[in-house]
């Protein structure tokens, strides 16, 4: 099947090709004026990485469409653009250009996940529109567009060291992943655990897709450790939980923030006794007992009342960081207008109190999170509980 | 060459140079960049599935080593842009002779198949523990823009010339490959290769040097990828976008020159159609491509030649081609050796 | 240490047991019909999510199984002959190509009746480990390798020795040939894509109280066992578990005696040589 140039039928496929992209991709979508309230959010909704992505749109869609019900922002309608990235990079980076140029939103809530953020650094750059990430990347001076509220790798593992500290537990073994994630966390760990007075005696990696981690257990198992911290979360703590009760080491279990939700119990059964398993948790799960004047407290039980009723499943941390994302921006928006600009300048100095955690952003700390606001769970049978400190 | 295909190449050319100026929203420009850039690859790849005949899973590996390179040669050493990719291209053509000349005298396609399958998840697990030299999961951002000399193609535009620029370079190239006897000797190998070897063909030598040729464009892809998007990460290059570029070959048409660009678009603009569909995305996807390799086995490209070959006036005698498909499969079918089972 | 490399051989044993599982149908389907079947894993991923799915109706634990591994193998019968039999007379690329558009329509099929979370089966008699010098495993392991041994003997039985079996290869072999002896090599194929299907499905059942069933995981089940058949040697009748063993034992070893950082592309590596010096795979076909 030979071809030399293409011919004139070929060609004008390309060009109607091409031609449809373009009409296609442009905005059909009737403007509402630039001083409408718009805040776009590209997470992943299909790929290997759907069902984080899929919580969290679904909670900030349930968020937008309560401040709605009340109102929205000062009697004005907010409009949710909502975008999957099908759990790539590249396709997130077009979504930001899609996002402030075409669709001109004041700010984006997204991705999840520091694979698909850190690619997107500079084009989020470029665009000028702030973003409000959800995922353990370090921020530096120069990202000036990037926020990012995610209890930090390195604050969560201090808050363990901490409360392994209270324990008495000075012998600790550490099961890092094998990404960026895991390189911070083990790196953290040997250089901060001397100062708690811990001993790492054992330290082991993996990678999120093995299906079997009994071979570094039972190297980990060896060294006669007292807990095992492992900075993972979804179906990887899993695992590790499994193949922990698989060989018999009966220590306290620490993953990330991310593994706590009921699913986690679903895969794992019930956990038979106290101090097998921990995970770190904020306002959401101490809603209840938050005194009345906290400015969280009045909306946090109304969204969870609401999630509830519409999804039959609580709202937990994966969808606590997602109101707080909006909870942010929409504050942001109140208090400035539509301006992408002024609404990051404002951000950059905003202090809120979330449902994951308390937040105090300066220019130099893109993160904010409030290390006192950050509390540790227990899961005993089927529930996460409160430990008190 | 004919005079139609003259005008339709001008028509194409005009085309794609005038775009830019209707279009100028970074979205859409952004878009057409990166397509340009999958198109180069498949362009390359298609050389080698149709011309000579030959699979490879593997092509994201070489797309790889091309982009990471380009990116430890700028960011790391220092060097500019634009001998970064010679360098990677012929570090990855080097790359793809060690493999090629093992894994072509593979015994059947299934064996390559596998080969290149675990070759691309090697170079995908040697990314992620890579540390220090690859960034490890999350890669390594900040590659500058591309640069030739003090020319510096900076922003959606400027990188929309360039990748254009060079994907009709690589379809002259394969264009004028395949008039050549070299395309002519890799169409009667992937027809019957006993026949071919017979006439004094060295097979394995001919297979090995296509493959290195689709390595390289692939390889400069990648390099011009890093230095558009600015970053690099694994998942970009693992398992899933090698068995992507397969199938925009074949939706495109293998061993069609162009096939490359359409099979590329095609596939890119999918998933910008059918986003609404959400949940049902990927169902949609699979039916539309098994649809289109049950019915349209030619591809899109193939396609439209039979539509413009059966219009009055008809192919000449040249258009024929060699060995019509048919009847290099009835030999195939009596003699299972001769395709190399 | 003894202790601990029990846990390695272990560990490799379980997930061996599991590629030499998938690799047996690939092959099986291969030998008897020269077809690779991309979307091998899908049956098994299917045959895992249909019994999860089941289960969760309150179905008891057997028919849910039994249940899952028969729909698969029907699933089997109507690939064969809406898909399989159009593409016969294409060329191999193009067959491996459909079976890759194959594997991600049933993909996209999962994701819509099961959304893209993970789940688990119980296992088939509790989930306690046995404690062997110091190794724990799991009873499920047990299951794997027994069944998996027996199928290896029943199939050498069957494809070596009964009529059936032979004319299945025959066809594969040369089916105009076959066909003139009086073979239907049309049956053969159907034949072949439902025991290709049932014991990927079974695969899948026996594997998923150990293995997290997601839409994605047929993607992986299949590039393992694949890889796995091609190394033991796809013609052999024991190639498919010898190689799934080889695969599962690499792994783990690795992980356990390197860094487990590199245990992947020490692994990948080691395929990728194996397969370079040695194509016809570990063990060389009997016949042919």
């Amino acid at each position: 099947m030979k071809d030399r140039f293409p011919f004139p039928g070929l060609l004008t496929l390309i060009a109607a090709l091409l031609l449809s992209l373009s009409l296609c991709i442009s905005p059909a979508l009737a403007q509402t004026g630039k001083d409408a309230y718009k805040i776009g959010t590209i997470f992943s909704l299909t790929g290997s990485f759907a069902n984080v992505g899929s919580m969290q749109q679904r909670a900030i869609a349930l968020e937008i469409e309560r401040l709605n019900s009340k109102g929205g922002i000062n009697g004005q309608r907010i409009e949710h653009i909502s975008y999957d990235d099908q759990s790539q990079a590249e396709t997130a980076g077009l979504l930001v250009k899609k996002l402030a140029k075409q669709d001109k939103v004041s700010v984006i809530l997204g991705p999840t996940g520091a694979w698909t953020i850190m690619p997107i650094k500079p084009t989020i750059q470029q665009m000028k529109v702030p973003d409000i990430a959800s995922g353990a990347i370090t921020i530096n001076p120069g990202d000036k567009y990037l926020f990012n509220l995610v209890v930090g790798v390195e604050m969560g593992n201090e808050v363990y060291l901490n409360f392994a500290k209270q324990r008495g537990w000075t012998q600790i073994v550490s099961l890092q992943t094998m990404d960026d994630v895991g390189d911070r966390s083990s790196a953290f760990l040997k250089s901060m655990a001397p100062k708690y007075g811990i001993q790492i005696v054992g330290e082991e990696r993996f990678n999120t897709q093995d299906k079997d981690i009994t071979p570094q257990l039972s190297k980990l198992k060896a060294a006669k450790p007292q807990a095992l911290l492992s900075w993972c979360s979804g179906d990887a703590a899993v695992l590790v939980y499994k193949n922990m009760r698989q060989l018999g080491m009966d220590i306290p279990y620490l993953p990330s923030g991310g593994a706590a939700s009921s699913r986690f119990f679903k895969l794992i059964g019930d956990v038979p006794k106290e101090n097998l398993l921990f995970t770190l948790g904020g306002k959401l799960q101490v809603l209840d007992s938050i005194p009345d004047n906290d400015p969280v407290k009045a909306p946090g039980l109304e969204f969870r009342q609401m999630y509830m009723t519409k999804f039959n499943a609580p709202p937990e941390n994966l969808e606590a960081v997602a109101w707080d994302l909006t909870a942010m921006a929409v504050q942001a928006m109140k208090a400035v207008g539509t301006n992408p600009d002024k609404v990051r300048d404002y951000l950059e100095n905003i202090k809120m109190s979330g449902l994951q955690a308390s937040y105090v952003m300066t220019p130099n700390d893109h993160n904010g999170v409030d290390k006192n606001s950050v509390i540790i769970l227990m899961g005993l049978g089927g529930k996460w509980q409160v430990v008190n400190k | 060459m004919k005079r139609s295909h003259l005008l339709g190449a001008l028509i194409g050319i005009a085309f794609v140079v005038a775009l830019p100026l209707f279009i100028k929203d970074e979205y859409t420009l952004g878009f057409l960049v990166l397509a340009g850039i999958v198109s180069l690859t498949v362009t390359g790849l298609n050389m080698l599935v149709g011309h000579a005949g030959q699979l490879s899973l593997g092509h994201g590996g070489f797309y790889a080593l091309g982009a990471y390179a380009s990116t430890i040669l700028t960011i790391r050493f220092g060097f500019t842009p634009f001998p970064a990719l010679m360098i990677a291209a012929i570090a990855t053509g080097l790359v793809a002779l060690l493999l090629g000349i093992p894994l072509l005298k593979m015994l059947t396609q299934f064996h390559l198949a596998v080969a290149t399958l675990i070759f691309v998840m090697l170079i995908n697990a040697i990314l992620i523990v890579g540390g220090g030299w690859t960034g490890g999961f999350t890669g390594i951002q900040g590659q500058p823009p591309f640069s030739i000399g003090s020319v510096v193609f900076e922003g959606d535009t400027a990188n929309y010339y360039l990748v254009w620029g060079i994907v009709f370079l690589g379809i002259l190239f394969a264009a004028g490959l395949s008039n050549s006897q070299a395309g002519r000797v890799l169409r009667a190998i992937q027809g019957d290769e006993t026949g071919a070897q017979s006439l004094g063909i060295d097979v394995a030598w001919e297979k090995v040097k296509v493959f290195v040729i689709s390595a390289i464009y692939a390889s400069v892809a990648g390099s011009l990828l890093a230095h558009y998007t600015g970053s690099v990460t694994p998942a970009q290059f693992g398992v899933g976008p090698s068995l992507e570029f397969m199938v925009m070959v074949f939706l495109g048409g293998k061993g069609s020159v162009i096939g490359g660009v359409v099979g590329g678009a095609f596939i890119k603009l999918l998933p910008q159609v059918t986003e609404f569909m959400k949940n049902y995305r990927l169902l949609v996807d699979g039916i539309i491509l098994t649809g289109v390799l049950l019915f349209v086995p030619q591809g899109i490209v193939g396609l439209f030649k039979k539509i413009w070959d059966r219009r009055p006036g008809g192919k000449s005698p040249e258009e024929a081609g060699p060995l019509s498909s048919k009847e290099s499969f009835s030999v195939a079918l009596a003699k299972p050796e001769a395709r190399g089972e | 240490m003894l202790a601990q490399v029990l846990q390695f051989l272990v560990s490799g044993l379980t997930l061996g047991a599991i590629y030499a599982l998938i690799a047996f149908s690939f092959s099986l389907v291969f030998r008897t019909t020269r077809i690779m079947n991309i979307a091998q894993g899908e049956f098994s991923m299917l045959g895992g999510m249909i019994a999860i799915a089941l289960i969760g109706l309150a179905l008891p634990m057997f028919l849910s199984v039994m249940a899952g591994i028969f729909l698969v193998a029907i699933l089997g019968l109507i690939i064969e002959r809406v898909i399989i039999r159009r593409v016969r007379t294409f060329p191999r690329m193009m067959i491996i190509m459909v079976t890759i558009g194959l594997s991600m329509t049933i993909q996209g099929f999962a994701v819509v009746f099961w959304g893209q979370d993970s789940y688990l089966l119980p296992h088939l008699s509790g989930a306690d480990p046995i404690q062997i010098l110091g190794a724990a495993i799991l009873p499920q392991t047990i299951w794997i390798l027994a069944i998996s041994g027996v199928l290896s003997i029943l199939f050498w039985f069957f494809l070596g020795r009964t009529m059936i079996g032979l004319a299945m290869r025959a066809s594969a072999e040369n089916r105009l040939a076959a066909s003139l002896v009086g073979i239907n090599p049309i049956r053969v194929v159907q034949l072949s894509f439902v025991f290709g299907a049932s014991i990927g499905a079974l695969a899948g059942v026996l594997v998923a109280p150990i293995v997290f069933m997601n839409f994605l995981s047929g993607v992986l089940l299949t590039i393992k066992g694949i890889v796995a058949a091609i190394v033991g040697g796809i013609e052999s009748n024991v190639g498919a578990v010898v190689g799934g063993l080889a695969v599962g034992l690499a792994e783990s070893m690795a992980a356990g005696i390197f860094p487990s950082m590199y245990k992947d592309v020490i692994a990948l590596l080691i395929l990728l040589i194996v397969l370079c010096a040695m194509p016809k795979g570990i063990i060389r076909g009997s016949a042919r």
